[in-house]
């Protein structure tokens, strides 16, 4: 049986381990709703293409195939920076967590060695040799 | 005066333990950059709705009224806009991200000024020399990469914005004009550039943000150098050596 | 048996050799490779987007009366022909080329944690004690799949875009007019559908595949955090061990 943590010895975990997570999982969610959004446009376009170019140019305003060729214009315009945007939240979680672990090596591995290695080089010092 | 010792790679013994000044700049960096390619990202979303808002608009015209020669200032107004936008905010897009990785590399700068502040502290308080490990060489081109790569990045964005402002006289013209350009004409030659430029900018842009990717794997791998000497440091510390 | 909690978190186990796992040794050589495998690809790109770009300033050099008559030289086919199928497949091939310098990251924080295993033993048994680890919390499990599923969304989705490059070239072959006259239900037309139908929903894939060794990137950073913070832990247990062992004595 494997002895349990000592959190009691260190720092509870920065905040930015909690934090981090949620922006992943908006990130994700972004990006993935952008191919979603591509998938449906994928139809769209599908719906549009069937028709002759004839047809496409000759569209009348109000009609649902000059409606369609908007749609396959204007859509892609705002959704490829919304997925940018999804990239940069993962980026920006990706960011956190390594401030998270900037923290961490502050405050619970480097104050913790600091603390530590000495005491023990000095037990080890101290320590009785084989035999005493 | 550097030094081998032991197993460890070549060592220098500082006065007293603290970080390079490198170092403390980035720990003053990171969180602007990062800032800044937010903002970046953010206002490139905003100028996006807008250009798909016009683009909609503009398409409710039929063919005809849109592209004709008759076509009006404000359809002209909102093609102008359009086009030009769609050279340029590409690449501010790549400068966005180009800026948060940046950030992040200066996060792991400070990571390592960390590093080396901690590791100083630790042999300083133990009573014995201070050593630090000789930068290896991915430590200096690490921000060297960086710096390129941002470079890269808003040198690619320039040449966009300048070709972008073509882009706008050529299609303040109706497009039934701009198709009717003859050979040799000035219209045609802007509208072949403006082509031209669209078609290779994007694959600079990337090279910029390749750099900036460059940079953090190489901090990575001097983080792991470091680290590594850390260990067999305070290893032969235990070990009785000075 | 492990707990909910150690599959989670990480449990404790006792190492007796400073060395890290089969999987942190192959990390600690792959960043190279995948670093410059990305680096080639993304010179690749700009090498054909420059021949794009000559083969752009050609096509549209022409007026527009040339371009799109019936009877268009072949050299003007055949210059749309490479700008409409290169546009097809070009930029999953440079989001790949990022997603390999995106994995050489991931390999080279799984190299860090393998620093830390080796070190942490050597330290501990330097130290004269027993010398115990942190057991792979779920994030370690979990970032080197993600990493894997993030590359192969990414090369399925270039050889998605080089089979519909492949029919772009196809249409193109024909003349404007020719592409413009096509009749409902033609060959000609379903093929410009296909090409123009898979374009729209090829953009936004490879950025799933990004995505996924993002998140993976960042199971691995939180990884080392929980090392990190192992490490910190671990050593005041020694500590503090030792100097109850000596008041005792």
């Amino acid at each position: 049986m494997s002895n349990p943590h000592r959190v009691d010895l260190i720092p509870a975990p920065p905040i930015q381990t909690r934090i981090y997570p949620v922006l992943i999982a908006v990130g994700f969610l972004i990006v993935l709703a952008a191919l979603v959004i591509g998938v449906a446009l994928a139809t769209t376009a599908a719906d549009v293409f069937d028709a002759t170019k004839a047809a496409r140019d000759g569209a009348l305003p109000g009609s649902s195939l000059l409606g369609d060729q908007s749609d396959l214009a204007a859509i892609p315009l705002w959704v490829q920076p919304f997925t940018f945007v999804g990239i940069s939240i993962l980026v920006a979680g990706i960011f956190t967590v390594f401030w998270g672990l900037l923290r961490s090596l502050r405050e619970a591995r480097g104050a913790a060695m600091v603390e530590a290695v000495p005491l023990l080089l000095q037990q080890s010092a101290n320590a009785p040799k084989g035999g005493e | 005066m550097t030094q081998a010792i032991g197993s460890l790679p070549r060592t220098i013994e500082l006065r007293a333990p603290g970080m390079t000044k490198m170092q403390e700049i980035a720990k003053l960096m990171w969180l602007p950059m990062f800032a800044m390619g937010l903002m970046v990202l953010i206002a490139s979303l905003v100028i996006g709705g807008v250009e798909s808002v016009l683009s909609a608009d503009l398409f409710d015209l039929g063919k005809t009224t849109r592209e004709g020669t008759n076509a009006t200032g404000s359809t002209l107004d909102k093609q102008q806009f359009i086009e030009s936008t769609r050279l340029w905010l590409p690449r501010f897009q790549l400068l966005g991200m180009g800026l948060l990785f940046a950030g992040i590399t200066f996060l792991l700068a400070t990571i390592l000024g960390n590093l080396r502040l901690y590791g100083g502290l630790v042999q300083e308080k133990s009573g014995r020399k201070v050593l630090a490990m000789t930068p290896p060489w991915s430590a200096q081109v690490f921000p060297i990469a960086m710096m390129a790569g941002l470079m890269v990045l808003i040198v690619s964005l320039v040449i966009s914005i300048v070709v972008a402002f073509i882009a706008g006289d050529v299609y303040g013209n109706p497009i039934s004009t701009i198709n009717g350009a003859g050979a040799g004409s000035g219209l045609l030659d802007d509208f072949q550039t403006v082509k031209t430029f669209g078609t290779w900018l994007q694959s600079l842009a990337f090279v910029g943000l390749a750099l900036v990717l460059s940079g953090i794997t190489l901090a990575l791998y001097t983080i792991a150098q470091v680290l590594r000497f850390q260990h067999e440091r305070i290893a032969q510390l235990a070990e009785g050596a000075e | 048996m492990t707990t909910t909690s150690e599959m989670l978190f990480g449990g404790r186990a006792v190492l007796a050799k400073p060395e890290p796992t089969t999987m942190q040794k192959l990390a600690r050589f792959m960043w190279v490779p995948m670093l410059l495998m990305g680096l080639m690809v993304i010179a690749a790109s700009v090498g054909i987007s420059i021949a794009n770009a000559a083969a752009t300033s050609d096509y549209f050099g022409l007026p527009q009366a040339v371009r799109g008559a019936a009877d268009a030289p072949a050299s003007v086919i055949d210059d749309r022909q490479f700008i409409e199928s290169t546009n097809v497949w070009l930029p999953g091939f440079q989001l790949l080329g990022i997603g390999l310098i995106l994995a050489a990251i991931t390999f080279s924080l799984a190299n860090i944690l393998g620093v830390f295993r080796a070190g942490g033993v050597r330290v501990q048994q330097a130290f004269g004690h027993e010398a115990e680890t942190l057991t792979p919390p779920i994030t370690a499990r979990l970032f080197p799949m993600l990493m894997m599923m993030g590359l192969m969304i990414l090369i399925l989705n270039l050889v998605i875009s080089a089979i519909i490059g492949g029919l772009a070239w196809d249409v193109y072959g024909h003349s404007v007019a020719e592409i413009n006259a096509a009749t409902e239900g033609s060959d000609l037309l379903g093929d410009l559908s296909t090409v123009n139908t898979f374009k729209t929903w090829l953009a936004p894939l490879p950025f799933i595949g990004i995505a996924t060794i993002l998140v993976g990137i960042s199971f691995a950073v939180h990884t080392t955090l929980q090392v990190i913070r192992f490490q910190g832990q671990r050593m005041r247990e020694l500590a503090f061990a030792g100097a109850e062992e000596g008041g005792a004595r």
